[in-house]
Formats: C-alpha cells, sequence, structure tokens
C-alpha cells in the first residue's frame, strides 16, 4: 500500500500541480490580505456624507471632512445655491483611513473658482457606487470581497505543506524498482540545476511582486495583474518545489555531489594531478599559489590610498584574504612536513630493525599516505620474514636436539658394549680394531652434544644469565682445569692482565664454555713446547681477551672458513673433535653481548674476546 | 650384597648394565617399564634403583615421585636429555643423582657405588663436632683424614686446608686470591693461580666425574664453593 502510494505517478503529478496550486492560492491570498490591510483600504466605515467647508479665504482655502469615508468616497464641492451642481471634485481622498479629520487643500484659488470668499458653500462627500460595472475599483472591490483574511492562507498553506511532504517522501520511488530511480532532471548536473533554477525563480519573484505592486492591485483591472502576478508566483513555486523534489530524490540516492559540475571539474583536475609525477605536483602547485598571491594582490585597489568614505569590503576584504590565504599555505605546509617527519621516524625506528613501527596513515594525506603504507607494507614483509625464520630455526633446533636424542641411546649401547668387549681380552688385529671402535664411539657422543649446543647457541635457545664477572678469576680457574692437559701437551700459558680488577658482564657458565673450547683446540693443535699467550685488557666500556698460540701444523685457511661449522684446521679429520667449537664460542659470545674475532698470520693463531664492561 | 634395580625400556642398555653390576657383585632386578619397577619394589628388597626418564607408561619422573612417597632408597636417573632444567626437575622430585647418555659403565658403576655406601653405612654415622660433612664427603679435623662416601681419600696438606675452608662455609663462594691468603697465609700477588690447579686436583679426588662436580662446585668468573648436591637449583 505505502509502496503504491510512494510510486504511483499519476498521484504524485497530481500532488505536484495541487500543492504548487495552493502555495500560489496561500501566497496570492497572504498578498492580498496584506496588502489591503496594510493600506487601510476598504476598511472604513461609511456613516455620513456631508461636511462643511468654511470658504472664507481669498486665496487657497481648506476645506474640512469631518467624519468617516469609506469605499472610494469622492469629496465634492458644491454651491448651496445651485444644489447638484459641483464646483470641485477631488476623488483621492477616498483611501485615506478611516475616521479621519483631514484639512484638505485645493489646489487652486476659490477666486478661479468662482467660489466667492466669505460665502458658505457645502462640501458634499460623494460616495462611489463601487458595484457599478463601469466602475474602476469594482475590481479590487471584488478582490477584497474574497480576502477573508489569514485563514484561508494559513490553511491552504497547511495543505501544501502536506504536499510537500508526501512528494519529499515519494521521490525518487518508481513502480518495479528496489532502489532510489533518478528521472531526467535528476541526472541534471545539480549546480547547474539550482542556478538556474535560482535565476529564473528569481527574475519570476520580481516579476511577480512588481505587478501585484499595490497601485497596480488598487487601480485598474484585476485583469492587468491576477494572471501575470499569479502566473508568475505559481511557475517560481513550481520550480522551487521541483528543485526541492529532485534534491530530495538526489539525497536519498545519496548522489548530491557526484552529479555536479563542480564535482567533474574536481575530479578531473585531481585525476590530472594523480597522474602528474610527484616534482610537477610541486611545481604547480606553487605556481598556483603564486597566482593567487598576484590576483589578490591586484585585487586590492590601492594599497596606500584610503578613500573616503572608508569602504570596508574594498578596502580590507582583498587584504585580509590575501593574508588568510597566505596564513592556510603557511598551515598546510606545516602539516606536510610534520607528516614527512612522521614517515621519516618510521623509516628510521624500521632501519633500526623495529620492525613494529608502523606509520598512521589515517593523518597522513596525498603521496604521503602511499608512502607510509608502502612503509608499512616493507615493515610486515620483513616482520614476516623474521617470524619465518625464526620458527624454522627454532624448528631446526628442535628437530636437531631430537635426533640427538634418539641418537644417545643406541650409542649408550654401543659404547657399553665396546667397552664389555674390551674387557674379553681379544688379542691381535681385533684388539686394534676395537680401539677404532672406542675411539670413534667417542667421537660421535661429543658430536651428538656439540651439534646440539651449536644448534642452541646459534639461534638463542639458551638461558642466558649476564653477571658481573671477574675475567682473571675465571681465566685462572679455566687454566688450573687445563692444568694438566697444557702440560701433556708441552704447553704454558702466560697471563698478562692489568694491575686493577676487570670485572666484565657476562655468563660464567657460558663463557667458561667458551675458554673450554678454545684451551681444547689450543692443546690439540698448538705446537708442543710453545707458549699459549693470554692479554686481558679493558678500554671503552668493554673489556677484551686475546689468545695468542702458534700452530703445529701449517695454516692454509682462512679465518672466515675456519669459523664455518664442521671446518677444522686439519682437512684429513684425523684429530678428535667436532670442528664445531670455534662456531659455538663465537655464538656464546654473541648471546651475551659479546664477540669473538679471529686472526691468523703465518702460524700465530690469534682469538680475540670481547665483552661489556661491568 | 645390595639389590639393584635397572629400569630403562631399552633391553640392550639393561642387559649391559646387568652385565656391569653384576661383575661387581650386585644382584640385579630388571624392570622395563615404570610400573613394572614399582611392582617390583613392593615384592623384593631393593637398594638402589637406576632408572630412565623416557619409558613408556609411566615415566622415570613419574615413577621417582611414586616411590619417594613410601620409601627413601637411593634413585639414580639415567637419560638422554642433558638440559640443566631436566636435570633439576629429577632431582627435585626425589632422586638422588643423575647420568647423563651416552654414559661411561665406570661412571655409573662409581656412582651406585657412592650411593649405595650412603645409603647403608652412613646413615648412623655419630657426629661429633671436629667432624665436617656435606652429603658424602666427610672431614675429621682430628685425624685429619678425609673420606668420600666412607672411603678414605689422601690429599695434600693443601688440599686438605682449601677442602676444610671450604667446607666450614658450605655455600659461600671463596675467590681465588679469598682461598689464597686464608690458605696459605700470605697476600696473593698473583699467584692465586695456583689455587685453581690445586682445586682441579681436589675435585679429581673427590669427585666421581670432575667436570661435572657434585660438591666442590666453579662459580665461574667468582670463585669455588662447597655444597651438597641439589641444594641450588641452577
Amino acid at each position: 500500500m505505502i509502496k503504491k502510494l510512494r510510486c504511483c505517478l499519476p498521484l504524485k503529478a497530481a500532488a505536484f500541480l495541487l500543492t504548487v496550486l495552493l502555495a500560489t492560492a496561500s501566497l496570492g491570498l497572504a498578498i492580498l490580505y496584506l496588502r489591503c490591510h496594510a493600506a487601510g483600504y476598504f476598511d472604513a466605515a461609511y456613516e455620513d456624507s456631508s461636511a462643511f467647508a468654511d470658504i472664507s479665504a481669498d486665496i487657497a482655502w481648506d476645506y474640512l471632512v469631518r467624519g468617516v469615508a469609506r469605499e472610494g468616497t469622492t469629496v465634492g464641492v458644491a454651491d448651496p445655491a445651485l444644489p447638484g451642481a459641483l464646483l470641485y471634485s477631488d476623488s483621492a481622498p477616498a483611501f485615506y483611513d478611516a475616521y479621519w479629520q483631514e484639512t484638505m487643500a485645493l489646489d487652486q484659488p476659490a477666486r478661479e473658482l468662482g467660489l466667492t470668499p466669505g460665502k458658505d458653500y457645502r462640501v458634499t462627500v460623494y460616495a462611489l457606487d463601487l458595484d457599478a460595472p463601469d466602475s474602476p475599483y469594482r475590481g479590487s472591490y471584488l478582490l477584497f470581497q474574497l480576502r477573508g483574511g489569514l485563514l484561508p492562507a494559513a490553511l491552504s498553506a497547511a495543505l501544501a505543506l502536506l504536499g510537500l511532504g508526501y512528494l519529499l517522501w515519494a521521490a525518487g520511488w518508481r513502480r518495479g524498482r528496489e532502489t532510489i530511480y533518478l528521472n531526467w532532471q535528476d541526472r541534471i548536473p545539480l549546480d547547474l540545476y539550482l542556478a538556474a533554477d535560482a535565476i529564473a525563480v528569481w527574475y519570476l519573484v520580481y516579476y511577480g511582486t512588481r505587478v501585484t505592486d499595490f497601485y497596480n492591485i488598487s487601480s485598474g483591472s484585476p485583469l492587468t495583474w491576477i494572471l501575470p502576478g499569479l502566473g508568475a508566483f505559481f511557475l517560481a513555486i513550481a520550480l522551487t518545489l521541483a528543485a526541492l523534489v529532485t534534491l530530495a530524490a538526489r539525497r536519498k540516492a545519496g548522489r548530491m555531489w557526484e552529479n555536479t559540475l563542480c564535482c567533474r571539474l574536481f575530479r578531473s583536475v585531481r585525476a590530472f594531478f594523480r597522474v602528474l609525477p610527484f616534482a610537477w605536483r610541486t611545481a604547480l602547485g606553487v605556481a598556483g599559489y603564486l597566482a593567487v598571491n598576484v590576483f589578490l594582490l591586484f585585487l586590492h585597489p590601492n594599497i596606500t590610498y584610503f578613500s573616503y568614505p572608508f569602504d570596508f569590503w574594498i578596502q580590507v576584504l582583498p587584504l585580509a584574504a590575501l593574508v588568510g590565504f597566505n596564513l592556510l599555505v603557511l598551515a598546510g605546509c606545516t602539516f606536510f612536513s610534520w607528516q614527512l617527519q612522521q614517515l621519516e621516524r618510521t623509516a628510521k625506528a624500521l632501519a633500526e630493525g623495529n620492525l613494529e613501527a608502523k606509520a598512521d596513515t589515517r593523518r597522513l594525506f596525498f603521496s604521503l599516505k602511499r608512502h607510509g603504507e608502502h612503509l608499512n607494507a616493507i615493515g610486515d614483509g620483513m616482520n614476516r620474514a623474521v617470524e619465518q625464520r625464526m620458527r624454522s630455526e627454532r624448528l631446526k633446533t628442535e628437530l636437531i636436539t631430537n635426533v640427538s636424542h634418539d641418537i644417545k641411546t643406541p650409542l649408550t649401547s654401543i659404547i657399553s658394549y665396546v667397552d664389555l668387549l674390551k674387557k674379553e681380552g681379544l688379542t691381535g688385529d681385533a684388539a686394534d680394531y676395537l680401539n677404532i671402535l672406542d675411539r670413534q664411539s667417542q667421537r660421535l657422543r661429543k658430536l651428538t652434544e656439540d651439534v646440539v649446543e651449536a644448534s642452541k647457541a646459534s639461534t638463542g635457545n639458551l638461558p642466558v644469565d649476564l653477571q658481573p664477572i671477574q675475567v682473571r678469576e675465571i681465566v685462572d680457574q679455566a687454566l688450573g682445569d687445563y692444568d694438566q692437559r697444557l702440560g701433556d701437551s708441552g704447553l704454558q700459558a702466560v697471563v698478562g692482565a692489568p694491575e686493577e680488577v676487570l670485572t666484565a658482564l657476562a655468563d660464567g657458565k657460558l663463557l667458561w664454555r667458551v675458554l673450554d673450547n678454545l684451551l681444547s683446540n689450543v692443546c690439540k693443535y698448538a705446537q708442543p713446547g710453545s707458549r699459549v699467550y693470554i692479554d686481558l685488557a679493558a678500554g671503552e666500556g668493554r673489556v677484551s681477551l686475546a689468545m695468542k698460540s702458534i700452530s703445529r701444523e701449517m695454516l692454509n685457511i682462512s679465518a672466515e672458513e675456519l669459523m664455518e661449522r664442521f671446518v677444522r684446521a686439519d682437512a684429513s679429520r684425523h684429530t678428535e673433535g667436532s670442528g664445531l667449537g670455534l662456531n659455538i664460542a663465537k655464538s656464546l659470545m654473541e648471546l651475551m653481548g659479546g664477540s669473538l674475532a679471529l686472526s691468523i698470520d703465518g702460524d700465530l693463531f690469534r682469538v680475540d674476546l670481547t665483552l661489556r664492561g661491568a | 650384597m645390595a639389590n639393584i634395580l635397572i629400569c630403562d625400556d631399552e633391553r640392550d642398555i639393561v642387559s649391559a648394565l646387568t652385565i656391569y653390576l653384576s661383575a661387581e657383585g650386585y644382584a640385579v632386578f630388571t624392570a622395563y617399564t615404570g610400573q613394572e619397577a614399582l611392582e617390583l619394589v613392593q615384592q623384593q628388597e631393593i637398594h638402589l634403583i637406576l632408572m630412565d626418564i623416557m619409558m613408556p607408561q609411566l615415566d622415570g619422573i613419574a615413577a621417582t615421585a611414586k616411590l619417594r612417597q613410601s620409601s627413601n632408597i637411593p634413585i639414580i636417573l639415567l637419560t638422554a636429555k642433558s638440559e640443566s632444567s631436566d636435570k633439576v626437575l629429577g632431582l627435585n622430585v626425589g632422586a638422588d643423582d643423575y647420568i647423563t647418555k651416552p654414559f661411561d659403565p665406570v661412571e655409573v658403576i662409581a656412582r651406585v657405588r657412592s650411593q649405595l655406601r650412603r645409603y647403608t653405612t652412613l646413615g648412623g654415622m655419630e657426629q661429633r663436632p671436629s667432624r665436617l660433612t656435606i652429603g658424602g664427603v666427610a672431614l675429621d679435623d682430628e685425624a685429619k683424614a678425609v673420606t668420600v662416601d666412607g672411603e678414605p681419600v689422601s690429599l695434600t696438606p693443601m688440599e686438605y686446608n682449601i677442602l676444610r675452608l671450604l667446607m666450614q662455609h658450605p655455600g659461600k663462594v671463596y675467590s681465588s686470591a679469598q682461598i689464597y691468603e686464608l690458605v696459605w697465609n700470605e697476600a696473593a700477588l698473583g699467584s692465586e693461580s695456583a689455587v685453581a690447579v690445586h682445586i682441579r686436583h681436589l675435585r679429581e679426588k673427590i669427585e666421581i666425574n670432575p667436570s661435572e662436580p657434585r660438591y666442590l662446585k666453579v662459580v665461574w668468573g667468582l670463585g669455588y664453593k662447597m655444597e651438597a648436591p641439589g641444594t641450588t637449583a641452577r
């Protein structure tokens, strides 16, 4: 039902017509009422038709009409001696307000009118018969009888408003369509439509008010103003109503702004700007800025000359516009720089490794917004990559740990049974073979432990408890532990340390493992009978330890290669060890926030450890 | 001789350990799950248990916890896990010692012997004021004698003095310089490195595995301390 009501086209057309008619009628009645009322037209009550004039003056004389004139009363002056003959008549006073008492001046001297001064004349006030077919006031009078006060005007206005409500409510609906339908007039660009409409309405109203001017209403035939006047108002109201209806339909469709010439212009300018490279855009922007500035400067008539009278709009407005425009541009530039600063901050944070850093793109505009989005995308991508890498490293460590656990169980059996076999007292080659089995199973055991440790150390999967550690103490402790083995290898350790106590920030257990690996290497690879120098030093908030030894074999391998996993100085791999020692040591040092560096100079093998001082 | 229960799901390891411990003269009982071990303890008089941690049906940790509700027989855990957190968990649950796989059979026997001695002989040891004990290590200052798990150990005078100093204040960390000054009675002027060598020798004498000391612990970078096993959870 409701749907039908809002979709029925004939109903809408009728409502439109009716609304316009009602509005016009309301307007016409209101105008009529207000006009008549303001003029006091027709309101007087006619009571007396006679008045007396005292024509005693020689020259211009006054006559007095005492009483009430009404309905187009005319005044005439008659000689009592000559009844019926009007010496003078004047129709103008007829339209004065009720209960007047006025002195009227005859515009001619009494003598010229043939009146004798000093003589009594009778002044007669004549009432016009407005209803007479030949009366020029007949039209006005008829209308006056129609006026009826404000009530009919208000009533028809209310009905017109009702019609307006219906039309606005039903605007844009069409039978058989689920969404808002825009008809031909809704598709005219809005700004164009409104401008044309406004001009037409303005002209029509101007014309209508002129035609229905008081003087036109009050005199002459109603035909001279009723049809053109009301016609103009009718058209003006119809145009206004049509504009309101199309506005309603457009609003419902949400296309107020899209379908305007301004929007199209703005969009094409914007599209043009978007296609332009940023540098060109900037150039055009600056050029536009200068052009506007020049225009505003020329707009000002003459800054030094203040004309009188002082005209605010001409003198101050252009100046205010100039200052305001430049302040606006200044604010824009500041905002732009601020945005750049945000972007720079984000980029810096990203560069420093804070992958969580994000540019707040809601507060960025134009290219900067896109730039910010790209930065965020880079951060996200890097984050993902790092996360993936971390996960894969963790999985690797887990895999290595699990595999190593699984290897350990059979290895336990192998070691145990090899030991039992040795107790069987095998002789000859069998005993040699058993020794090889023993040695290799021990190597395998060390390897499984080292692999787990290397993987944990390199992925940082170890708990690190950093505490102030006395470097000299731990070096002594380590050398004490290695006293026997160093002696067996024919090596002598020489510690060089400054007087003061060197304290470094480290995890004692991890640092011991580093020293353990290094000293174990020294025992294996240093030239027997040589010395091992361990020098401690401090500086720039760091504590350093250098361990120098002479290699037994020629070192035809680079320091970088030595640091790789599973690489050992002797390519034949005859000696025990997994080749992971240095790699583990380096990882552990890095876990503690320190570093390990290798250098090889001829046969001199040097390891440099640095730790943060405490 | 003592009755030892070996519990591991790996039969080859159980039989190897059986051979070793039988050769030492122990009576060996075997179980392959934690549940079996619990049943055997009910039926037999067991003096020591060697238990694997990763086993089907009731693992070593759970079995140890259950056993500890009713008995205080020594339990040594065997496991392939070598993380310190696993060791702490085992010791907290009530195990007396911990051996990681792959193990040295000699070390297993030594630890078994140590635990048994403490369990059977040290229980009712009389306490004298001149006597200092930490775990299985006992120092008699009157006789100037040191025993580990009841076995006499011969120490040099310096080693003896260091051990006495450390045992007088269990858990206290002494730096090399402090030990030097207190034991040698002279200022340590760069000669404290000798202390580390003495400590190393001392560890070799009183510890089963000097690299994983139970009593004489190295606090790397700070010094040394004597401590009963399992008192510091780290």
